[in-house]
């Protein structure tokens, strides 16, 4: 099995604060990976170290290396890597223009140009995020005009557009409704195939319905890390039991 | 006993609100009614398309042997059967008695005056006569303003020969102002309104926050306090001798004046902008960047489109104070009222020319109530745009 990530001896803190803590982890390829933990474990910050978005943080440091096929991050330009590590974050947060334009939005900043390259990727991206059926009368409607779920399938169509490796997911799920919900996690069964899935979650058995692979997280350490079946049937570790089991968290 | 007292500091802290209140009430009614009072009578939509100055032309005009007695007559008006011409009494556009010419035949003599000089002049319609001088049989007779349009004409019809017909084109306007106005607000908009929004830009999104950003934002507020006088004084130190260095202007000019003001607006411009910046979500960011945008595609697609409608405001409210101002265009654009302007020469705006009429020696009163009139009406205006923009923009954030 090939590895989208390895992540050696990684250290992070917030100016004082150490949120993450000599995490040592492989992330495969065309899986379905869920980190999952209490809240302020440190299962987001490791999710953005990996498209290098805590580098807009001010006070964030980071030791430790993250090898993306097998080139360490660090050495990518980041706009390069983040076209190749796509992000869908927990509120939609479609841009205010059109949704042709939301997903075309991308695309353009990589200097193309041409109209039926657009068009096409734009079809093609809105089908494969289980949109294009909804919207496809209204192409040039506001983005802001569509319900919560639809938004966020749009943020999920823009990030394909862009022909990721790796789509990283920051609780997708955690601002919609069950049936949306439910959408985007069939969608996320549907995409598997053809990207790596990342997602956090705080919600355990969505990781355990949609997920291939299982990190818990607890106090900026990775607890445990095996298949999902695995943990959730036959966790090693007793704080993992106690958290799957409800016993805090 | 503890009753009475509370309700007299009651009754005594109500009356003052209620005082306060009334007397900047009715302060601001009594200055806007004492404009609208003395400048209504001067204000006419001529005064807006008329020169300041009077062209005073002096003709010779000599009566041929046309007959002109066919002319259909209107009510008010004289004419000359002799000359095929029609004048009535009317005012100048400071209110004072004028004769002005309202008919001219199409065979009349009128059509062939001549200056001193010999060269053909040609008398229109709606100039107003000052002086004529005619020379008959019985003599040269004159008649002036004071004759009123019957009196004129009587002299007309004593003799052949006009040997000096004064007449002018009518002054009083604001035409010119009213140019240099508009010119001045494209020119400083168009100088402080990229600068001013590119620098917010850096400041909201490049920056540090560090020392020297937090000496950079603090500077910026105090430019905001300085009196626009010591404005005036730099236009005089730098951008005079500027534009004189850059061009063939060698003075005050509406250039400098553009500079002057867009120093002095840039603050306005760079809050106003800066404040919308970080009004927009901070998930437009980084919804960008992790698409692989660059912090400039940032910048310029998502943030920028939507600093709009802060960006509007600080337009508008450029427009009024450029529109406001005069202590720093005194220097940098010179007081001496302008006809003919242009970007390299001097010229007054609305509010400097009222500066201008009256320090004249004979103070223009109803003028200076006329422009303020307009001034106060184009603030107003503004002001009611600025509440459309940002309500247009609110209907749009509630459908989201």
């Amino acid at each position: 099995m090939k590895e989208a990530f390895k992540i050696n001896n990684l250290d992070l803190s917030y100016g004082e604060k150490h949120v993450l803590k000599n995490i040592n982890i492989d992330l495969y390829k065309n899986k379905v990976t869920a980190f999952i933990g209490p809240s302020g474990c440190g299962k987001s910050t490791l999710l953005r170290c990996l498209n290098r978005m805590n580098d807009l943080i001010d006070d964030c440091h980071i030791t430790g290396t993250i090898l993306y096929d097998n080139k360490d991050i660090n050495q990518m330009n980041p706009m390069v890597l983040r076209t190749n590590v796509g992000m869908v974050f927990q509120n939609p947060n479609p841009f205010p223009m059109s949704i042709f334009e939301n997903v075309a939005y991308g695309l353009r900043c990589q200097g193309i140009r041409n109209k039926k390259i657009l068009h096409d990727i734009v079809v093609d991206s809105l089908k494969k995020a289980a949109l294009y059926e909804e919207v496809k009368d209204r192409l040039k409607d506001s983005a802001l005009s569509l319900s919560g779920g639809q938004q966020q399938r749009l943020c999920i169509a823009r990030a394909i557009a862009m022909h990721p490796d790796v789509i990283l997911m920051d609780e997708p799920t955690s601002a919609l409704d069950p049936i949306a919900t439910l959408k985007i996690e069939e969608l996320i069964d549907s995409l598997k195939n053809e990207f790596t899935i990342i997602i956090v979650t705080h919600n355990m058995q969505q990781a355990a319905r949609i997920s291939d692979y299982t990190a818990f997280f607890m106090l900026g350490e990775i607890v445990e890390y095996s298949l999902t079946e695995d943990l959730f049937k036959n966790p090693q570790q007793k704080k993992t039991e106690d958290y799957i089991t409800g016993r805090f968290g | 006993m503890m009753e009475t007292k509370r309700k007299i500091k009651d009754l005594l802290a109500n009356g003052s609100t209620y005082l306060s209140a009334s007397i900047s009430l009715i302060v601001l009614l009594a200055i806007i009614l004492f404009v609208f009072i003395n400048g209504s009578k001067t204000l006419s939509f001529k005064m807006l398309t008329s020169p300041y100055y009077e062209t005073p032309y002096f003709a010779i005009v000599e009566a041929n042997d046309e007959d002109f007695s066919s002319i259909e007559e209107k009510e008010g008006v004289y004419y000359s059967y002799k000359y095929g011409i029609g004048i009535k009494d009317s005012k100048d556009l400071e209110k004072k008695d004028a004769v002005e010419i309202v008919y001219i035949d199409e065979k009349s003599p009128f059509n062939s005056a001549k200056s001193v000089d010999g060269k053909t002049l040609k008398i229109k319609v709606g100039q107003q006569i000052k002086r004529i001088q005619v020379k008959g049989e019985s003599g040269i007779k004159v008649a002036t303003t004071s004759s009123k349009a019957s009196g004129m004409i009587e002299v007309l019809d004593s003799g052949n020969y006009i040997n000096e017909f004064y007449y002018v084109d009518m002054g009083g306007g604001i035409r010119g102002s009213l140019l240099a106005t508009l010119m001045l607000v494209g020119l400083t908009l168009l100088i402080v309104i990229p600068i001013g929004v590119i620098s917010a830009i850096y400041l909201s999104l490049y920056a540090k926050d560090n020392k020297f950003t937090s000496l950079l934002r603090s500077l910026i507020d105090m430019i905001g306090g300085i009196p626009s006088i010591i404005f005036g004084l730099i236009s005089l130190i730098v951008f005079i001798p500027f534009v004189s260095k850059i061009s063939s202007s060698n003075g005050a000019s509406v250039l400098a004046g553009a500079f002057t003001l867009s120093i002095m607006l840039l603050p306005t411009v760079i809050r106003t902008t800066e404040e919308r910046i970080n009004a927009i979500p901070k998930t437009y960011k980084s919804a960008s960047l992790a698409l692989g945008a660059s912090l400039t595609q940032t910048a310029f697609k998502v943030i920028l489109p939507n600093a709009l409608p802060g960006i509007l405001t600080s337009i508008i409210l450029c427009i009024g104070r450029i529109i406001g101002e005069s202590a720093a265009l005194i220097f940098a654009m010179g007081t001496a009222i302008q006809d003919n302007v242009g970007i390299l020469q001097p010229a007054t705006t609305l509010a400097v020319h009222i500066w201008s009429v009256m320090t004249d020696e004979n103070p223009n009163f109803g003028l200076a109530c006329a422009i303020s009139i307009i001034i106060l009406v184009i603030v107003l205006m503004l002001n009611i745009l600025v509440k459309l923009v940002s309500l247009k923009f609110k209907k749009y954030e509630v459908k989201k």
